[in-house]
């Protein structure tokens, strides 16, 4: 490991990148769409799996011989008709062969099909915990940029149902199997009276795919349109429903302005699938002309075929009984191919987002040293993806190892906007930050975010043990270590007060009888997980008292000797009495560092911090006067 | 695992049948769009049709042979048959496109009207876990299986096979009533096996449904914005996979075991099935070859008896199975019309506020329903026009909980709040709101235009609109946004929303309440967010904020109580002192612990300023 200054490589800010739809289409679906590639992509683990092999090609035999066997019944009940000598019994017979037939061939299809059933749905489970870790991995600003949420966003319903998207396309395709083997062997038996009645199947299947393909097409050319739709329309009726929003919304009577909110959406949406209605509309007409015309070409290509004498009486019900069952077949493959066709655009989508490098940050660059980092803010410029207005202005800082800064500002100065491009959340428009002397940029995403202990406004704990939310895992947890780390941030009295301890459940989701902590406890339990977090080289806190009473914030100062165990600190407070147990302060205003020094030296001085330390004090000072 | 519902919480949900959830969806649907139930009477038609022309043409032809025509006739039945079939699959097709238009528009009418079934919720209810619960319960088959939509394209199928059924059993009739009873008692044998099956099925969704719901808690949260920096930041990812993985493992295993059953289930049908079809053509082949078992019949009617108890065997099992799903859809949508059934607010009281003279808490009682921790256990205070008092206790003292009964969004358990030495349950709960501004401790701005979120009842008063924004010191951020007043919050909605800081937020939510003319201004924690400048801004115009009007204000810096008339504070559900910061600060009491706690780090400026750095530890 050298202390040397690294460049950083020539990667790309992805979440300025992709915000331009040509930009995103060209660096995420730039791989050529074809349906045969990925087939081969889908079926590359369907192959390895023996069973699985096997059991499509014993359904499709056995679901595929099912039709044929009705028709060869056929024949040989005409055939025994027309036959001198023919009894009931002989006619009895031929029906129990061949219902023997039908259960044993009908049995094993069935057999085969529901027991492979689940065999497609791991192939599924598999797809979707990596789409769940892209998704809770990739850069964070990607995940704020609701184009390329609306664009790869649909992978979720490509991996959510068993009878969509990947999984259905794998149902879809192995009952295909069966299709395809009666459409050869009634295709086959058709042509031998007359080719044209196949190739009047063939056309019907022909026009009914390009036809869907169309819609389908057209549909997934609009799917961004669809999403954005749909996200809109669901965020909204959740934020009415939102039970936390329930006394403001009563208090100013919003009810009233949500429904007139929903009505144009619901109109938008409305419109959008008219124009998708329309289009299968107009082309249902060339299928339907399609598939009667099978039905007339038969009836007339057969007839004749009597007619001259080539085809028996015996031949000529076969083949109808055949004629039906291929329309009825043709019908099920052209509905299977476009289904299919269908279902991976959005699985190709969704290979996409996964295949998809979507870090921007990342090289080889790691964290000299162990202890404490220094951080080192060089002339950096940021503005948020999407938005002009720059949040911080050619701002340079240095926070030397071990020491614990405070970053103090008025609202909407830009100090969780600081804290965020430390962390890693997004990268600098301009400038560098560099950690021990290393460009921050060239560090991968986990190695970094691994350096901060960060504690944020606003959290909810999730559906996890306590243990779990503090720990951050769900295995090999030192519960001494969650003790001490809850008892350091004041809520071990409180975990100790429920019945199953540190492994009570939170939220009401898994159990009924879960934990719902106030806010103030909530606060408290981010800042035991903080603590908790093994090696972490500097803790980040963002108004980690501001749900507190005075009391409880007293205790969490005394404490922060033993909260920040050596470790660099920064810290956010709007409080700027705990600003002086830090070793330097640190005031942003106007996107740029503009004061620091002690908080001795600031107050000293004339300046935005001395106003703001004497105008919070004040009203603490007339007792002593 | 506990799976004991609390008695309590559950005894409030309204009671609802399996008949009244059919009633109050179709009901719903039927209010709102009338054209789906006859795109749907039309399209069963038509699909009943269909399949029974298909049966037509082998029997028109073979007919044809026997009767010897000739190629003239074949090519005009032919025709006709194409077209009659043309006919009837365009029709299908056609309908088909409406009923799914109908269907799209209804799926997302639904949770639509749910949400303002929400807002009209007594509020009580939005605190109760167990209303929550319902809420999950009631939506999970919604968004997760579809069921609404399900239910209605149930009903679609089951009429379609019901008149698809009629039709062929007509037709077989005229070769013989014996043989449609023989089917029949078939039909009544696969059908008691199909019901064992559903009811099994049924069992076996029910016990799945709260791990599919699970699974959908971290499957959904994975997704969702508020948890996205603490995923990366604190490597969750792996733990909320491991979460998932547990569910999708045992949701699979759960999933093999039910499609075997199914499987063996329908390998079973497929016996039943072969015994009739040995029974169709055994039948058929012998009424065309002798008379034996009626006048014999010609090949056409072979086919026709062939293919048509074929097709009354399969659609007899669509029905059956059309039946069981609806049954068990509907099972499935119980928790969402109870939610639909769940009381709504009706305040009484219709007396007319008037302008303020004094509001009274008397010796008022509370607790939470379902918890027995009394929260106000014998409050009483009065405070008189034009007062700003100030309400102090520790975290959890009750202090927005009074809030919450001064709105009426719950009511005291015993004793009164009287307004003006009136009850304020008499007066008219709009006109009564209509008297109060309020910031809560966790107000929320909706995702509407600036202008609507501040301007909440569309006054349009612009004058009145700049003021509070100048106020509040927001109206320079305002004014440099493109849109300004129009422009929209909340990004996960409208992609052109500005996000606010949470200190800008705050502002534009104490705007909000300041926009409104009312009589009695209550802030909870309205500087929580705000930096010292914005907060003592608030703190100095206090007064003229809040214009003469009387003024309750809650908050943990203990320095805003210094500048209130009175401090109410609040210890063990109680007033244990009423009055000025002043008397209060002389004697021994929480108040004066709590204040000194914070005063502290600014009055040892002195000592600080000669002394290098204190630790914490030394300098308490």
């Amino acid at each position: 490991m050298s202390q040397t200054t690294q460049v950083a490589p020539q990667r790309s800010n992805l979440a300025v990148e992709l915000l331009d739809q040509d930009r995103r289409k060209a660096y995420l679906h730039s791989r050529p769409r074809k349906l045969m590639n990925t087939l081969a992509r889908m079926y590359r683990p369907v192959l390895k799996n023996r069973r699985l092999v096997a059991a499509s090609a014993a359904y499709a035999l056995a679901a595929g011989l099912l039709p044929l066997l009705g028709v060869g019944v056929m024949h040989t009940l005409a055939g025994l008709l027309a036959a001198p000598g023919a009894t009931p019994r002989g006619m009895l017979l031929a029906a129990g062969i061949y219902a023997l037939g039908f259960f044993v061939l009908s049995a094993a299809s069935t057999l085969l099909k529901n027991r492979n059933y689940t065999g497609f749905a791991s192939l599924r489970i598999r797809l979707l915990n990596a789409a769940l870790d892209r998704e809770m991995t990739m850069d964070y600003g990607l995940f704020e940029s609701p184009g390329f949420m609306d664009d790869v966003g649909g992978w979720s319903r490509a991996l959510s149902s068993n009878n969509a998207g990947l999984e259905g396309t794998y149902h879809k395709i192995f009952e295909m199997g069966g299709t395809l083997v009666s459409a050869l062997g009634l295709g086959a038996l058709l042509a031998l009276a007359s080719p044209w009645i196949t190739l009047a199947g063939l056309a019907f299947v022909a026009v009914t795919y390009a036809a869907q393909a169309h819609v389908s097409r057209y549909k997934h050319a609009r799917r961004e349109e669809l999403s954005r739709l749909l996200r809109q329309m669901d965020n909204l009726s959740r934020e009415a429903a939102d039970f936390r929003a329930g006394k403001d919304l009563r208090l100013y009577d919003m009810a009233g302005r949500f429904r007139a909110t929903f009505a144009p959406l619901l109109q938008a949406n409305r419109k959008l699938y008219k124009a998708f209605t329309q289009r299968e509309v107009q082309l249902s007409v060339p299928e339907s002309l399609a598939l009667a015309a099978i039905d007339l070409a038969g009836a007339l290509l057969l007839a004749r075929g009597y007619l001259s004498g080539r085809i028996t009486l015996a031949q000529l019900v076969m083949l109808l009984t055949a004629l039906s069952l291929f329309a009825r077949t043709m019908q099920e493959l052209a509905g299977q191919l476009a289904a299919i066709k269908d279902q991976t655009r959005y699985v190709d989508d969704t290979m996409d987002f996964i295949d998809a490098d979507l870090q921007s940050r990342g090289g080889t660059g790691s964290v000299p040293g162990t202890g404490p980092v220094e951080v080192i803010f060089e002339d950096v410029s940021f503005h948020y993806p999407g938005h002009d207005k720059l949040v911080l202005e050619h701002l340079s800082l240095r926070i030397p190892a071990g020491q614990r800064c405070a970053l103090v500002g008025v609202n909407g100065a830009g100090k969780t906007t600081l804290v965020k491009l430390l962390c890693g959340l997004y990268l600098p428009t301009q400038g560098r930050i560099f950690i021990n002397g290393v460009d921050a940029a060239t560090i991968p995403q986990e190695q970094l975010f691994a350096l901060f202990g960060t504690v944020f406004q606003e959290v909810e704990p999730l559906a996890f043990t306590i243990a779990e939310n503090v720990a951050a895992t769900d295995r090999d947890i030192d519960r001494a270590r969650v003790e001490q780390s809850l008892k350091t941030a004041g809520l071990w009295d409180k975990v100790c007060s429920l019945p199953r301890g540190m492994d009570s459940p939170m939220l009401k989701v898994v159990e009924e009888d879960g934990v719902i902590l106030s806010g103030g406890e909530n606060q408290k339990l981010m800042i035991a997980r903080a603590l908790y977090r093994q090696g972490t080289r500097m803790m980040v806190m963002d108004e980690p008292t501001a749900a507190l009473d005075a009391l409880a914030e007293q205790k969490i100062y005394q404490e922060f000797d033993s909260l920040l165990s050596g470790r660099t600190a920064l810290f956010i407070s709007h409080r700027l009495a705990s600003t002086r147990f830090c070793d330097r302060i640190v005031l942003l205003d106007g996107g740029r560092i503009t004061q620091q020094g002690t908080h001795e030296e600031l107050v000293a001085r004339e300046g935005l911090y001395r106003r703001m330390f004497l105008t919070q004090g004040k009203y603490y000072q007339e007792e002593q006067a | 695992m506990s799976t004991q519902d609390n008695p309590q919480a559950t005894a409030a949900l309204p009671p609802v049948s399996a008949g009244k959830t059919v009633k109050t969806l179709l009901g719903i649907l039927w209010r709102h769009d009338k054209g789906y139930f006859a795109v749907m009477l039309l399209l069963s038609l038509a699909g009943a049709a269909a399949s029974l022309v298909n049966l037509l043409l082998p029997k028109m032809l073979l007919d044809g042979v026997q009767q010897g025509w000739g190629a003239g006739r074949f090519v005009q039945a032919g025709l006709l048959f194409a077209a009659v079939k043309y006919l009837a699959v365009q029709a299908l097709a056609w309908l088909t496109r409406r009923e799914k238009q109908h269907n799209y528009e209804m799926e997302r009418l639904f949770p639509m009207l749910f949400a303002e079934k929400t807002t009209r919720l007594n509020y009580p209810a939005l605190e109760d876990p167990a209303v929550l619960d319902l809420k999950e319960r009631a939506l999970f088959p919604v968004t997760n299986y579809g069921a609404l939509m399900q239910l209605f394209s149930t009903v679609l199928d089951t009429f379609k096979a019901l008149l698809t059924l009629v039709g062929l059993s007509a037709m077989l009739a005229a070769f013989s009533w014996w043989f449609v009873l023989a089917l029949l008692i078939l039909c009544a044998i696969a059908m008691a096996l199909s019901g064992r099956f559903m009811r099994y099925m049924r069992q076996a969704m029910q016990e799945m449904i709260p791990v599919n719901r699970r699974y959908g808690y971290y499957a959904n949260a994975a997704t969702q914005a508020e948890f996205q920096k603490e995923f990366r930041l604190y490597g969750l990812n792996t733990l909320m996979r491991s979460k998932v993985s547990s569910y999708t493992d045992e949701i699979t295993t759960w999933l093999h075991r039910i499609y075997v059953r199914q499987g063996n289930y329908e390998a079973l049908q497929a016996l039943i099935t072969a015994l009739m079809r040995f029974i169709a053509y055994g039948y058929a082949a012998v009424r065309a070859l002798t008379p034996m078992w009626g006048p014999q019949i010609g090949l056409g009617d072979f086919s026709v008896v062939v293919l048509a108890t074929e097709n009354f065997f399969s659609t007899f099992m669509q029905l059956v199975t059309g039946i069981f799903t609806f049954i068990q859809t509907v099972s499935y949508l119980v928790p969402f019309c109870q939610y639909l059934a769940l009381p709504e607010a009706a305040q009484p009281g219709g007396a007319q506020p008037g302008p303020m003279r004094t509001l009274a808490f008397d010796n008022v009682h509370f607790c939470y329903p379902h918890t027995d921790r009394m929260i106000l256990d014998g409050l009483s205070f009065e405070i008189t026009a034009g007062e700003k008092i100030s309400i102090v206790g520790l975290n959890n003292a009750g202090k927005s909980t009074i809030v919450k009964l001064i709105c009426r969004l719950f009511e005291p358990q015993e004793g009164r709040i009287l307004y003006n030495v009136r009850d304020i349950r008499e007066y008219d709960y709009d006109a009564w709101l209509w008297q109060l501004s309020c910031v809560f401790q966790d107000f929320r701005l909706f995702p509407f235009t600036l202008r609507d979120n501040i301007d909440t009842a569309g006054s349009g008063d612009e004058a009145r609109l700049t003021g509070v924004l100048a106020e509040t010191g927001m109206l320079e951020a305002v004014q440099a946004l493109p849109r300004g007043l129009d422009t929209y919050l909340n990004k996960s909605v409208w992609e052109e929303a500005t996000d606010f800081s949470g200190g800008q937020r705050q502002k534009l939510a104490i705007a909000r309440s300041l926009f409104r003319p009312a009589e009695m201004v209550i802030l909870d924690e309205p500087t929580a967010a705000l930096d010292p400048l914005a907060e003592s801004e608030v703190y100095e115009h206090f007064h003229e904020l809040t214009r003469g009007r009387t003024a309750i204000f809650i908050s943990h810096r203990m320095s805003s109580s210094t500048f209130c008339d009175r401090i109410l504070l609040l210890q063990d559900g109680r007033a244990a002192a009423f009055d000025s910061h002043h008397n209060l600060m002389r004697g021994h009491n929480l108040y004066r612990r709590l204040f000194e706690a914070q005063a502290q780090n600014y009055r040892a400026e002195q000592t600080v300023q000669t002394e290098p750095y204190v630790s914490a530890a030394d300098a308490v």
